[in-house]
């Protein structure tokens, strides 16, 4: 099977996520000790933690291991005479990626943990040019400030920039371990193998997302895991159906629809270009999708809870569809540049069989141009495939319920919003390319739509004219959908 | 780097004001935390630390989420605390991200101070300025998609005088003449989709005309498409015509309200027969014998309706349509200039869209989504205009003729 080689996906991915932990490092962003030597769970050799919020920390500051952030928030927070007060009830947790949430639990942590308050210098050090350092002053230094003072703001303004610059640069360095951590703390509900979970993290943290990561992991992961199950469906391991397409299909829609084995057995499934398509061939393959459509559908979650006459509505209509999709994507995986059926016939776009050649006509270039081409230029994976076909499934809402129309709707939310958050994820680098993807794979739905109705009017003509025998069944599936206040069609 | 630590001595000089007794402002307040405002920022009354945090945020496009429910006090104490609801509050009291744009002013400062400094420091210096330099291209791109929103604008706002109005052009025209000379065609009437009456055979018709001319006037306006070739820039006209209507009459119809398909003359045609008075029920039913009507009004009207597309959403939205799907049998040049067109056309639309990154992208997908309803709809009004033909029942126009025929091949 070809469609066995997706279990390559996940090294492709894994490697995917290690170039961007190199984005990640070179982006510009200041890369401040704590992060450049990672996150240490417990102090190794040489390694000592924040006795305040477990940080890395560099020695001993007012009597207790601190690290630089704390440091210098204890040293500000005595300079000024801070009194702060606790908006959550004074126990909020003093922690790497909290701890500046809440200054008056940071404080009290300080003090708790034996920072000594008489250990932090004057604030006449604040204003030396090394007053991070706290280094000793001249006094002509002292006396020149002196005189800054006296003349206007702008000038204490130029004077306080590098202590100012010092802080910043801690200020900073602050930052952006938070921004890790919180990243991490939601990483840490994703069924993810523990293997990949660093890789995650540089990932995920740039940029930052409003999508909590879970709820868009378990959406496409949950459709892809349909897709196999209904894909590798086969209980009937011999592809014996060939023959079954001399016996027209004369049951309506509606009842084969929910017993798709009277249309077809459940052959396993190989789009692939081993033989030339003949019109046997084109109706056997056509059932086998109809099996597999039907199949599915029922799996979906959201037409189960549609009621029984709007499940047969929008199945009907979305059923050539999803055979265009379906079928251009797994040629596009097989490397076939033409159609391929799930029997392992094929048409190419030149040759063929004359009947299967004239059937085509008018659809081969658009199939190849609108949808083919653009699945290769975007170098689409089963995820989005899968996504799509949930979009265009839900795509529309003509003839159904009130009750429907509101599932309908609140599906494709759903796969449009779980479609954009992949792309942005995995294929894009910024918001505009994902926007630009997504919006390209909805053109791609609307040839779609132009190829059916392009083929209904083929199954018409080849009908009228005799060109291929289609069934009952066939035929009916492909007239135009009747407007809903016009008399239904007489059935059998 | 230099910028950050500006703001914050100069907050830090604020702070500390009142204990050296130097006088404060006191007429001006921030109106995010409420701290002493040194006069208007980005359009509201901004302390230092308020408009530095605002500026940051637009340049870097931070999104913050808050984990307390998104109601933080924002207050001069507590400002830092929630970066989420500042920001917040931010745009609800008006600042315009629009107006953050690379300091200029800061520039003699800089240089002033990066010359002493260490090399780091000057390493931090240029980075800003690469930085400064990187956003202000940006700006400039910003104000030509001002303009072209604007252009497009004007195009749907003009109108030919009134004595143009009632002039007639008997004789027959082909279609290139028509896209030449849209006078021939109809007047440029104002457009007023206001779906006051029901359409008669004669409303149908002039609507279909003057979105004829509306469409060349915007086909036109398309930088891109200038270096299409004269045979290729038929062919897109003729066949992006049908989705362009459909946009249009759509976006009409879920503005105005009404029931059915609403045209430019202030009719419009109901969804329901029923609705149809006696005397053109008989038309009515031919010329919309496959329900296109209420097609259009599941499939493409309630969804634009409950989108609320705002003035610059639809008039791009239109372009976007004309622009999106393929058109068969034209050059390779053309395919490569239609498609770059799509891409800007596409961009710009997401421009007017002013939410939060992923809502833009969803919504945006969501109106090309509806590009599926557009092309089916058009495939069921061809059905509609031939059997129309067939059957005489509207007389469109010799130089329509091409168009129609273009149509029933399929060409679109």
């Amino acid at each position: 099977m070809n469609e066995r080689g997706m279990l390559v996906d996940p090294r492709f991915d894994a490697f995917f996520k290690l170039e961007q932990i190199d984005d990640y490092k070179y982006d510009g962003a200041d890369t401040s000790p704590s992060t450049s030597n990672g996150l240490p769970e417990t102090s190794n050799g040489g390694r000592l933690i924040c006795d305040v919020c477990g940080d890395v920390a560099f020695g001993k500051h007012y009597g207790i291991n601190a690290c630089n952030g704390c440091k210098g928030f204890f040293r500000r927070s005595v300079w000024s005479r801070r009194q702060y007060s606790c908006r959550f009830g004074g126990d909020c947790p003093v922690v790497k990626e909290h701890r500046n949430v809440c200054r008056s639990c940071r404080l009290k942590k300080c003090f708790e943990v034996g920072m000594n308050p008489d250990s932090v210098q004057n604030e006449r050090d604040r204003n030396a040019k090394n007053g991070g350092m706290g280094g000793p002053m001249s006094s002509p230094t002292q006396s020149s400030l002196c005189k800054e003072l006296t003349i206007s703001n702008g000038q204490i303004k130029r004077k306080r920039l590098r202590p100012e610059t010092v802080e910043k640069t801690t200020q900073t360095d602050g930052k952006l371990e938070i921004n890790d951590d919180f990243d991490f703390e939601n990483m840490q509900q994703n069924p993810t193998p523990p293997g990949l979970l660093p890789l995650k993290i540089e990932r995920i943290s740039t940029p930052p997302s409003d999508l909590p990561v879970p709820m868009d992991f378990s959406i496409h992961s949950a459709v892809l895991d349909i897709e196999q199950k209904v894909f590798y469906n086969c209980p009937v391991a011999v592809d014996n159906s060939i023959n079954a397409t001399k016996t027209p299909i004369t049951l309506p829609f509606e009842v084969v629809f929910r017993q798709p084995h009277l249309v077809c057995n459940r052959y396993p499934m190989r789009f692939s270009n081993t033989r030339v398509l003949t019109p046997e061939d084109l109706i056997d393959g056509w059932r086998r999708h109809f099996t597999y459509y039907s199949d599915w559908c029922h799996a979906m979650d959201e037409f189960k809870a549609l009621s029984p006459e709007d499940q047969i509505v929008l199945a009907k209509k979305k059923i050539i569809l999803h055979g265009w999709l379906v079928h251009a994507y797994y040629s596009y995986k097989s490397g076939c540049n033409g159609i391929c059926f799930a029997n392992g016939a094929a048409h190419l776009p030149e040759g063929g069989h004359p009947s299967i050649t004239e059937f085509y006509k008018e659809c081969m270039p658009r199939y190849l141009n609108y949808v083919i081409y653009p699945m290769h230029n975007f170098q689409m994976d089963d995820a989005e495939m899968v996504l799509i076909k949930c979009i265009m499934f839900f795509s529309s809402e003509s003839g159904l319920s009130a009750a429907g129309r509101q599932i309908v709707s609140a599906a494709r939310e759903k796969y449009l919003s779980a479609l954009y958050n992949y792309g942005r994820a995995n294929k894009c680098t910024t918001s505009a390319q994902a926007t630009l993807r997504i919006a390209k794979f909805m053109i791609m739905l609307s040839a779609i739509t132009s190829l059916t109705h392009l083929m209904n009017e083929g199954v018409h003509v080849t009908s009228l004219f005799n060109i291929i025998e289609f069934d009952e069944l066939i035929q009916a599936t492909h007239k135009t959908t009747p407007p809903q206040h016009s008399p239904p069609a007489p059935m059998g | 780097m230099i910028v950050d630590s500006i703001s914050s001595s100069t907050a830090s000089t604020s702070s500390s004001s009142p204990t050296r007794g130097t006088p404060i402002r006191k007429s001006l307040q921030c109106a995010v935390c409420g701290d002493v405002a040194l006069g208007k920022h980005y359009g509201v009354n901004a302390c230092n630390g308020c408009k530095g945090f605002f500026r940051r945020s637009i340049w870097k496009n931070r999104t913050y989420a808050c984990r307390h429910g998104g109601k933080c006090l924002v207050a001069k104490e507590q400002r830092n605390a929630c970066r989420s609801c500042r920001l917040t509050r931010c745009l609800d009291v008006g600042m315009n991200p629009r107006a953050v744009q690379g300091d200029t002013v800061e520039d003699p400062e800089w240089d002033e101070e990066a010359m002493p400094e260490t090399l780091s420091i000057s390493t931090q210096t240029d980075a800003l300025k690469v930085k400064k330099k990187s956003h202000t291209s940006l700006f400039t791109l910003d104000i030509k998609k001002e303009q072209i929103i604007d252009n497009l604008r004007a195009i749907y706002a003009r109108t030919d005088p009134e004595e143009f109005w009632k002039l007639t052009y008997p004789g027959t025209y082909d279609f290139r003449y028509a896209f030449h000379n849209t006078k021939v065609v109809s007047p440029r009437t104002p457009l007023t989709p206001t779906a006051e009456r029901i359409a008669t055979l004669n409303d149908v018709v002039a609507d279909f005309r003057r979105a004829f001319v509306l469409f060349v006037d915007i086909l036109k306006s398309i930088d891109q498409l200038r270096d299409v070739q004269e045979d290729d820039k038929m062919k897109i006209a003729k066949s992006r015509f049908a989705a362009f209507y459909w946009w249009l009459c759509s976006t009409w119809s879920a503005k105005a309200g009404c029931n059915g398909v609403c045209y430019s003359n202030g009719s419009y045609h109901p969804a329901s027969i029923s609705d149809m008075p006696k005397s053109e029920g008989k038309h009515g039913v031919r010329i919309d014998y496959s329900g296109v009507s209420q097609k259009s009004l599941e499939n493409l009207v309630e969804p634009l309706r409950r989108m609320e597309l705002s003035d610059e959403e639809r008039i791009v939205g239109a372009v976007m349509v004309i622009l999106a799907d393929p058109v068969p049998n034209v050059s390779t040049k053309t395919e490569k200039i239609l498609a770059e067109a799509r891409d800007f056309y596409l961009e710009l639309l997401g421009y007017c869209i002013k939410l939060p990154e992923e809502q833009q992208g969803i919504r945006v997908s969501t109106m090309v989504l509806l590009l599926a309803s557009i092309m089916e709809l058009v495939h069921l009004t061809t059905d509609n205009i031939q059997l129309s033909d067939v059957l005489h029942v509207i007389d469109l126009g010799d130089w329509s003729q091409e168009l129609r025929d273009h149509r029933y091949r399929r060409q679109f």
